[in-house]
């Protein structure tokens, strides 16, 4: 039965083979991407979610290609149980290895001041909170080991702005902090901590996103006008890629990148390399690259840009 | 107490949220010197009511309200009476916050960790929710949150109040852009490393100080006497000049009190031809 698990594996001699994985969200989007990427690269993942169905389905559809999978169910915004959790992962599956802090939501859609109160403030408690949470229960352990890795799942919008989404800005913006600060205060343990930006990609939260409608002009309209638009557009990046960065960031090869910003369009050994450099910039090193590009893009960015500057002075004139 | 006669804060409303002490009872003094009506909210009425006498004795008009900001539903009653009884606010400054634990995030009290985030960022983010629809209607009205250079930078074993202070400079930046329909300024401004609250707190000597509480109080210490340090003074007269309306190109925008406010302005024109600026307006 190994041996076929091992024929099966598509990733023989990944660096996660027999690692213990734990992603949370993992029921769907980005966090079922991962959970079947990183069982393919051998690894026993750990999913938890608040949907049982949905975890059942994707433990159903990993084991029938080979790889192993455990499930819980669990909210993450509640503390008790996120440590109850953890202890019984710890002590029935076996000690953690990897942390993905995956879950997340969208949050509410419009003005800050006209969305529901409630809704702004539960994304911040689950994309936040949540995140905190599990690494305030997975930590100690992996502290005790000298040994472990946690990737928290941020975004654009945390590193730049999404005025009318803004709970999720400002709850990615305060998680790519936390990984700055926790590697630090990880340094010590020999755990790495970085925030990953999956890029966007046609899961999850992006089809809820696109799925939006609404009023002519309303925010929600315009959001899923905008999400719709990005899809369609090179930006969109693919699955394979977001996952395969994932895997790359925890083979143990780029942990000298601990507590840094990377995204999907990151050249990983570039950005290692460059790390003298970068340190000595403390806001280029916080704000990361951006995303790479062929030829093409490269033009139609500076074509862009050339538009809009010429635009910006014509507008001016006219203010004028 | 001398008023200034031409401020341009002369008589306008303005609420301070944590207003009973270190940089919140700073500001309150010198917004009451320009002339403006100022609005104390904070936990502590025995604090408050301190501060109300000075401000009073010095000749401002002052007046105090008992809120947690961390009560959404309490935040809106006050606001509601607030704005019945002295009209409509002009002015949110966003300054009640807390420093939160310090040591390893691990290793902290999760409540305490947490309490930071509900503090400095949710208190900020109920009372724009609260205050901003009034503005909005009026089309008047400027919103400071006050942030630090650890929400910048980073701040390790002072992890709650960083992540937290990110946050609230995030925020700015996105409500600022939606706003901006509303002619409504919204600014984060890191008034300095200052003698005052939350630093005095961190440099308290206490008998059970843990290592990392202690290495936070030399840190303090050390910077305090440095050059980075900043006068109480030129941190009230920076948000003073925020709140002229003379700066609100500048809305969106962290701002500290070494910043040179005019040079900024002159700058913006350059920055919003950026491609973070079209990457902001493609998506609002």
């Amino acid at each position: 039965m190994n041996l076929l698990k091992l024929a099966r594996s598509k990733h023989p001699a990944s660096p996660l083979r027999g690692s213990i994985a734990l992603i949370t969200g993992g029921g769907r989007g980005v966090g079922r991407l991962f959970a079947r990427r990183l069982a393919a690269e051998g690894a026993m993942v750990v999913l938890v979610a608040r949907s049982a169905n949905e975890l059942d389905d994707v433990a159903a559809c990993i084991e029938a290609s080979g790889g192993r999978v455990k499930t819980f169910v669990v909210d993450v915004t509640d503390m008790s149980a996120v440590q109850n959790v953890v202890a019984r992962i710890e002590k029935e599956v076996g000690p953690i290895d990897t942390l993905v802090n995956n879950a997340g939501i969208f949050g509410p859609v419009g003005n800050t001041w006209e969305c529901d109160w409630r809704a702004w403030w539960q994304t911040i408690e689950v994309n936040l909170g949540g995140a905190v949470a599990f690494s305030h229960s997975v930590i100690p352990h992996m502290a005790a080991r000298h040994r472990g890795r946690i990737v928290n799942v941020t975004s654009q919008a945390g590193a730049f702005r999404w005025p009318t989404v803004s709970a999720y800005s400002v709850s990615k913006a305060a998680l790519i902090k936390f990984s700055e600060n926790l590697a630090i205060e990880c340094n010590a343990s020999s755990l790495k901590v970085f925030a990953y930006h999956p890029g966007l990609l046609a899961l999850g939260m992006t089809l809820h996103g696109r799925s939006m409608q609404g009023d002519a002009n309303s925010a929600q309209a315009r959001v899923g006008a905008w999400c719709r638009a990005q899809l369609a557009s090179e930006v969109v990046a693919s699955e394979e890629d977001a996952a395969t960065r994932l895997v790359m960031l925890l083979s143990g090869g780029y942990d000298v990148l601990t507590g840094r910003y990377i995204t999907v369009w990151d050249d990983l050994d570039g950005l290692a390399e460059r790390l003298g450099d970068l340190t000595a910039d403390e806001y280029r090193h916080y704000l990361m690259l951006r995303p790479q590009h062929d030829g093409r893009g490269e033009a139609t960015r500076s074509l862009a840009s050339t538009v809009w500057s010429r635009l910006m002075r014509l507008l001016r004139r006219v203010g004028r | 107490m001398v008023t200034q006669p031409g401020s341009p804060l002369r008589d306008a409303i303005v609420l301070i949220t944590g207003g009973s002490r270190g940089i919140g009872r700073l500001y309150a003094h010198r917004l009451a010197a320009e002339g403006a009506v100022v609005v104390l909210v904070a936990r502590s009425a025995v604090e408050l009511d301190e501060v109300a006498r000075s401000i009073r004795a010095e000749g401002g008009k002052v007046a105090t309200y008992v809120v947690d900001v961390t009560s959404k539903a309490a935040v809106a009653r006050v606001v509601g009476r607030i704005e019945k009884r002295l009209g409509p606010l002009d002015v949110l400054i966003n300054n009640a916050g807390i420093r939160g634990p310090i040591g390893n995030a691990w290793e902290c009290d999760w409540d305490a960790w947490w309490r930071a985030i509900e503090v400095n960022l949710g208190g900020a983010a109920a009372f724009s929710h609260t205050v901003i629809p009034n503005m909005a209607q009026r089309r008047k009205g400027r919103v400071v949150n006050i942030v630090s250079e650890a929400g910048v930078f980073r701040w390790p074993t002072v992890s709650a109040y960083s992540v937290s202070k990110a946050a609230l400079i995030k925020f700015s930046e996105n409500l600022a852009a939606e706003c901006r329909d509303f002619s409504l300024s919204v600014f984060a401004y890191h008034p300095g490393f200052l003698p005052l609250g939350l630093v005095n707190e961190a440099m308290d000597p206490h008998v059970s100080m843990t290592p990392a509480e202690a290495r936070v109080a030399v840190w303090c210490r050390a910077q305090l006497a440095s050059t980075t340090a900043a006068l109480p003074g030129e941190s009230a007269a920076q948000l003073i000049r925020l709140l002229s309306g003379a700066y609100d190109s500048l809305t969106g925008r962290y701002v500290t009190v070494h910043d040179d406010l005019d040079l900024l302005v002159a700058r913006v024109g350059t920055a919003a031809a950026s491609k973070d600026y079209r990457m902001l307006r493609s998506s609002a």
